[in-house]
């Protein structure tokens, strides 16, 4: 008895692991993946110019069509190719009414993106407090990192122990605005790689949030009330010089905010079809236009509005995923399903599961035929036989493998 | 009689794993030195940052012990059984074979136990001097996945060892492989994941647990007399 269930222990092992590593090694060996195309809005054409390289060969058009060669993609793009143009000295003074100066056109640059996997993953609780007006150019660490429960805590890295003067002044400063201990939820950007700091956006367990931050060794905070009914999920706060908003504020349906520097005003990011946990969205802006895309595994859609959020064109562009290609429609076949430990989309090991079509239940059926002729084979082994076709029953190629290579205990090979 | 199971087991261990715990003291104390050394020249919170936003891990050498350990102490205590059939006579003792197999494995298990948690504590005490809670919290969650893989390393390694066929024994080993692999997927390319393995560890203790019972499949084959 212990030994029937000694070898199905060693069955479960091994399914689990050729679950893992032969879909793996097979994608490794057959996956097809067209590089994606490079989609941009030409403010000299007011359409959208689309640059792919696939089977067809490289190629740029428009929405409508129209080809373009590499050099005069360029001068679609003289926002984008700001740096090649100066270079060819064929930059141009001004476009749809607005000189064009390099130092503006940079400060206006702006980019940010959300990644489905900021909503799955763990981070460490503790925080590191910047100086924001140190009077220095550049950004530096201070020794002190904070986190917050029954109070704003903060800690001395070189102590290792808490700084009680600070943790004092702030958590005195957040009960007096009325900051409902503790913490839900802490964002910032925690980088030396950006011009200036603006600190944490928290929100408090009576879904407040508060903008804290750190100004000449003193507490600064801003009490924000988030509009009716906004659950938010996750906030990417990224200091850009244009100062437009702090960051992206993601709610748990997947709406995003900006939260503006106007008084923390809270506008409402037009977005294409976007869904938090499986889509990437990548926020661009320039001097005339915002581009917000949503990219998932079977194609992007880019929105362009106007510097006011107001939407003006959209283009959407698809391609075949992994299981649509002949390799994957092969799979399908082969594999009734695929164990991934890891995935894009979150930050989190587990046992991901993906089922494949009805397509696999011919390759099981195929597999249980085989089984029970070995099973004829050894007559006088019922429970074994039975056992062996559950496991192929249940795991298709997986199982039959596994019952192949581990025989049951008293026979020889 | 078990307990002159436990004491024949220990006598084969004893060396091994007095050895393990001065290899653990030893990587303790090189975690140690160059995290002092670091701290010292870098300044404390740059050492933090390095930690806790980019999630860098400072104890990267701590990660082959388990398995080193699991894979030596199985070594050293069926080694000797097998070698000369002398596993055949361990088994005719007045008990019933199940037994005799789980006093061995339990022994090797505790044994990689003991030396798992000394090598935990230590690294814990010592890195409460320099670091607080929450970083020693995720030093935790990092560093159970490697024990239970070192766990995994040491059933699968007295399957290998146990099992009488050569055949087997190279099939086996690849499947090892990707299995304790597995235990090792939170390190990416500048670090680990905090909390990698929040939401599997509860189906990682249960695969641990089949890996401990694949040992009596190979104990059976080798009663048989399979060739």
């Amino acid at each position: 008895m212990l030994a029937r269930w000694a070898r199905i222990c060693l069955i479960i092992i091994t399914v689990f692991v050729l679950a893992i590593y032969l879909p793996d090694i097979y994608w490794k060996a057959f996956e097809e993946r067209a590089p994606r195309a490079y989609i941009q809005f030409s403010p000299v054409i007011d359409k959208f110019v689309i640059m792919k390289s696939d089977k067809k060969g490289f190629r740029i058009y428009d929405s409508d069509g129209v080809r373009y060669s590499r050099e005069e993609y360029d001068r679609l793009l003289p926002l984008y190719n700001a740096r090649q143009l100066v270079y060819e000295q064929d930059f141009p003074d001004s476009l749809r009414g607005v000189e064009l100066n390099l130092d503006e056109i940079r400060r206006n640059d702006i980019r940010l993106s959300v990644h489905p996997a900021a909503f799955h993953q763990s981070e460490i609780p503790m925080y590191p407090m910047m100086e924001s007006q140190s009077g220095r150019a550049k950004l530096v660490y201070s020794d002190y990192f904070f986190r917050i429960d029954d109070r704003m805590e903060f800690f001395s890295a070189s102590a290792n122990d808490i700084e009680t003067e600070l943790t004092e002044k702030f958590t005195r400063e957040l009960s007096d605005q009325n900051f409902a201990f503790p913490a839900v939820y802490i964002a910032g950007n925690p980088t030396t790689r950006k011009s200036f700091d603006e600190g944490y956006f928290i929100i408090d367990s009576q879904n407040t949030m508060f903008h804290v931050k750190m100004v000449k060794g003193e507490p600064f905070v801003a009490r924000i009330d988030i509009p009716d009914g906004i659950s938010i999920s996750y906030i990417n706060v990224k200091e850009f010089d244009l100062r437009e908003f702090y960051g992206v504020a993601v709610t748990s349906e997947g709406e995003c905010y900006l939260i503006s520097y106007d008084n923390y005003r809270f506008v409402k990011l037009p977005t294409p079809p976007y869904q938090k946990d499986f889509n990437e969205l990548k926020i661009y802006g320039n001097l005339f236009f915002r581009n917000m895309i949503s990219i998932s595994d079977t194609g992007m859609t880019c929105l362009i509005t106007d510097r006011d959020y107001q939407p003006i064109d959209s283009y959407t562009d698809t391609w075949k995923d992994r299981a649509q290609t002949t390799a994957g429609v092969i799979a399908s076949y082969l594999f009734p399903f695929q164990l991934n430990l890891k995935i894009e989309r979150s930050l989190f090991v587990y046992p991901y599961l993906q089922l494949s079509t009805w397509h696999s239940l011919f390759g099981i059926l195929i597999l249980l035929v085989l089984t029970f002729f070995l099973g004829k084979k050894n007559k006088n082994e019922g429970r074994t036989n039975l056992v062996n076709l559950i496991v192929v029953l249940l795991t298709g190629i997986y199982g039959f493998l596994s019952i192949l290579l581990f025989t049951p205990i008293h026979r020889k090979f | 009689m078990i307990r002159a199971i436990f004491y024949k087991e220990w006598i084969k261990l004893r060396w091994p794993v007095i050895l393990l715990g001065f290899l653990a003291i030893a990587m303790l104390i090189n975690v140690w030195l160059s995290v002092m050394w670091d701290i010292k020249f870098r300044e404390a919170h740059i050492y933090w940052v390095m930690v806790i936003t980019n999630k860098q891990l400072f104890y990267h050498s701590l990660m082959f012990f388990p398995v080193i350990a699991g894979v030596l102490v199985a070594f050293f205590q069926f080694v000797p059984e097998v070698h000369q059939n002398r596993l055949k006579l361990s088994l005719r003792l007045p008990l019933t074979d199940r037994l005799i197999i789980l006093s061995m494995t339990s022994f090797g298990f505790l044994s990689l136990v003991g030396l798992f948690l000394f090598l935990l504590i230590g690294f814990v005490l010592l890195s409460s001097f320099y670091f607080p809670g929450e970083i020693l919290t995720d030093i935790f969650w990092t560093i159970f996945p490697w024990f239970l893989g070192g766990f995994c390393a040491y059933f699968l390694s007295a399957t290998i060892i146990i099992e009488p066929t050569w055949t087997r024994r190279i099939i086996l080993v690849p499947i090892a492989y990707g299995l304790i692999h597995t235990f090792f997927l939170a390190m990416n390319a500048f670090g680990s994941n905090a909390y990698s393995y929040r939401k599997s560890l509860l189906f990682f203790i249960l695969i641990t647990i089949f890996a401990s019972f694949t040992v009596y499949y190979a104990v059976h084959r080798y009663q048989k007399g399979v060739e």
